[in-house]
């Protein structure tokens, strides 16, 4: 086996263990987030002035 | 596909419906519908980020990479991080600074920093290539989802005979729109994110599963056999050299702040660290899930071999991930994958379209009237083009034709929006830059590519240069062009509509970290 055959599967190896213990973080992490973002624009205060409107200084 | 994966996949989709309708009735502002209030946090970001970067096209083409390359393209993507991990994911560069301005949309930080006239000019350049760019997907994914699924090309319902890619592109994209309507970004975000759930574990159960089943050494063997060195090194071939790996690090710099619907998300974090955060975050899982895609995409290539004598390799491989997968994955399973593969296409196509629709109607429709739309009125004309774009995009799919080739297709309607994202940069990071050397670099990053496309159209292999020095050529023009036209109009004056988000992005950082 070549040595950037040997690099590429530690690579792979690492990549893929890590990525499966990030995803566990990730998902468990997200899950927290989207219960604090409908709780968050349940209770906000709206400004109906930020539409994408640009307010120059004068103006 | 069985009854019971049928059932699996259809319950995962009613669900989710379920869950888009509840979400839809949380909105009350134009800013939650857009940006979800700017209330996203890192990891919820993150998933939604790539739920709409992983689309079943992106799916598709990294089972092919797999194929064909083996496992080459891992060293590209270390190579990219090596840059954009540093760059945006530690420093932040230009993704803080666009965070703090609280624009929705580029246009409207353009149309804020040079000239009101950029905003419709830029506004419109990007809507038609993105909604030509996204055009494509769908009818793309129809072919895979058909495919994968194994259902027959054409089926009769009385006396009618209908084409079944036509009917699963019209389902696609009839989802897509639904999720996009009922609730904007709150329910893209939130749908994204049980999306890349079902998504990632999906991809991350078949590729274990294609790795045990397979073996490693056989895995090996086929990949020495078939592909040789080049499974390893994706050098050996001689496609990838110093040129390309230029362009790709500048394209990848100025597309972040360039491409709306990516904007869109890091515009939605809820602060400039987190929209840093995120895509770091992003950048690292992005590489975790291409190893297992390709893995997949190898393990086909195991069970099914090379070419076939009489196909060409671009037709074969296009759909062999799919029927590997068709053939190899067991009930239950078989159904989660159809979901994931289903999700895969919505959560790129709903993203597009709520980024698609917010730039139509915040930079060139809003800005044609004198007075501000009130946010109802706001909504639903939002809601009134989504739907618009969606019935475009089914328009294009019943008569595209899957012959042309899809590479070129996307690099003429995503090159582009180059010059628009330098002009970002620029107008972040630089006092002096002027509108007139906004537009001239704008224009000359698109009219480089333009020429490439069509010269080569036209003259063939006489054309001068390759792509990847077309692309480079384009990227650096425009930097060129911008800076002396901005000297040369400016004559090194601070122009009139710079603003120092340096200072803000340090005083929200401050604040975050007290808050802390």
């Amino acid at each position: 086996m070549s040595a950037m055959a040997i690099a590429t599967y530690i690579l792979v190896s690492v990549f893929a263990f890590a990525y499966v213990i990030f995803f566990v973080v990730i998902t468990i992490g997200g899950f927290f987030d989207l219960v604090k973002l409908i709780n968050g624009i349940r209770t906000e205060v709206v400004d109906p002035t930020d539409d994408g409107r640009v307010q120059r200084p004068g103006a | 596909m069985s009854t019971l994966d049928w059932t699996i996949a259809t319950g995962l989709l009613i669900a989710l419906i379920v869950a888009a309708v509840y979400l839809g009735r949380l909105n009350k502002s134009v800013a939650d519908f857009i940006l979800a209030g700017r209330k996203v946090r890192k990891y919820l970001g993150m998933s939604s980020g790539t739920a709409e970067g992983l689309g079943l096209a992106s799916i598709a083409a990294s089972l092919q990479q797999g194929m064909q390359n083996g496992f080459a393209l891992i060293w590209i993507s270390i190579i990219l991080m090596c840059y954009t991990v540093p760059v945006f994911g530690l420093i932040g560069f230009g993704i803080k600074r666009f965070r703090a301005t609280l624009c929705m949309t580029i246009p409207q930080f353009l149309d804020q920093r040079y000239d009101p006239r950029l905003r419709l000019l830029v506004g419109v350049i990007l809507a038609l290539s993105g909604i030509l760019n996204m055009a494509i997907f769908p009818i793309t994914s129809s072919y895979f989802l058909v495919a994968f699924s194994g259902l027959p090309e054409v089926f009769t319902w009385g006396a009618w005979t209908f084409d079944t890619v036509h009917v699963c592109m019209i389902a696609l994209v009839v989802l897509a729109v639904l999720f996009t309507f009922l609730g904007g970004m709150v329910t893209v975000v939130v749908t994204d994110y049980i999306q890349a759930t079902i998504v990632v574990s999906a991809m991350l159960f078949v590729g274990i599963m294609t790795l045990t089943e397979l073996g490693p050494s056989l895995i090996h063997r086929t990949l020495t056999d078939e592909i040789g060195e080049a499974a390893f090194n994706p050098f050996l071939r001689g496609s990838y050299g110093l040129t390309w790996i230029v362009w790709v690090f500048l394209l990848t710099t100025v597309n972040k702040l360039a491409f709306a619907p990516a904007v869109q998300k890091m515009a939605s974090a809820d602060s400039p660290e987190t929209a840093r955060k995120m895509e770091l975050l992003q950048s690292i899982f992005g590489m975790g899930m291409r190893i297992f895609l390709l893995l997949i995409g190898i393990g086909a290539l195991v069970s099914l071999g090379g070419v076939p004598a009489g196909e060409t390799a671009e037709s074969y491989f296009r759909f062999a991930g799919a029927i590997h997968l068709r053939e190899t994955l067991p009930v239950v399973l078989m159904g989660l994958v159809f979901a994931a593969f289903l999700f895969a296409s919505l959560s790129t196509d709903d993203s597009y379209l709520l980024a698609w629709s917010a730039v139509i109607v915040n930079d060139i429709v809003q800005p044609l009237f004198k007075k501000p739309f009130s946010p109802k009125a706001h909504i639903r004309i939002m809601r009134g083009f989504i739907v618009l774009i969606g019935l475009f995009i089914i328009g294009f799919g019943l008569t595209y034709d899957p012959q042309e080739s899809i590479l070129d297709y996307m690099y003429m309607t995503g090159t582009l929006i180059g010059g628009i994202g330098i002009a970002v940069f620029m107008g972040l990071y630089w006092s002096k830059a002027t509108t007139a050397g906004a537009v001239s670099g704008i224009i000359t990053c698109a009219v480089i590519p333009l020429a490439d496309l069509f010269g080569k159209q036209i003259v063939g292999d006489r054309y001068p240069l390759t792509t990847q020095q077309s692309g480079l050529l384009a990227l650096i023009s425009a930097v060129v062009v911008l800076v002396v036209v901005s000297w040369l109009t400016g004559r090194g004056r601070v122009a009139p509509g710079w603003v120092d988000y340096g200072v803000e992005v340090k005083r929200l950082d401050a604040e975050e970290k007290g808050a802390r």
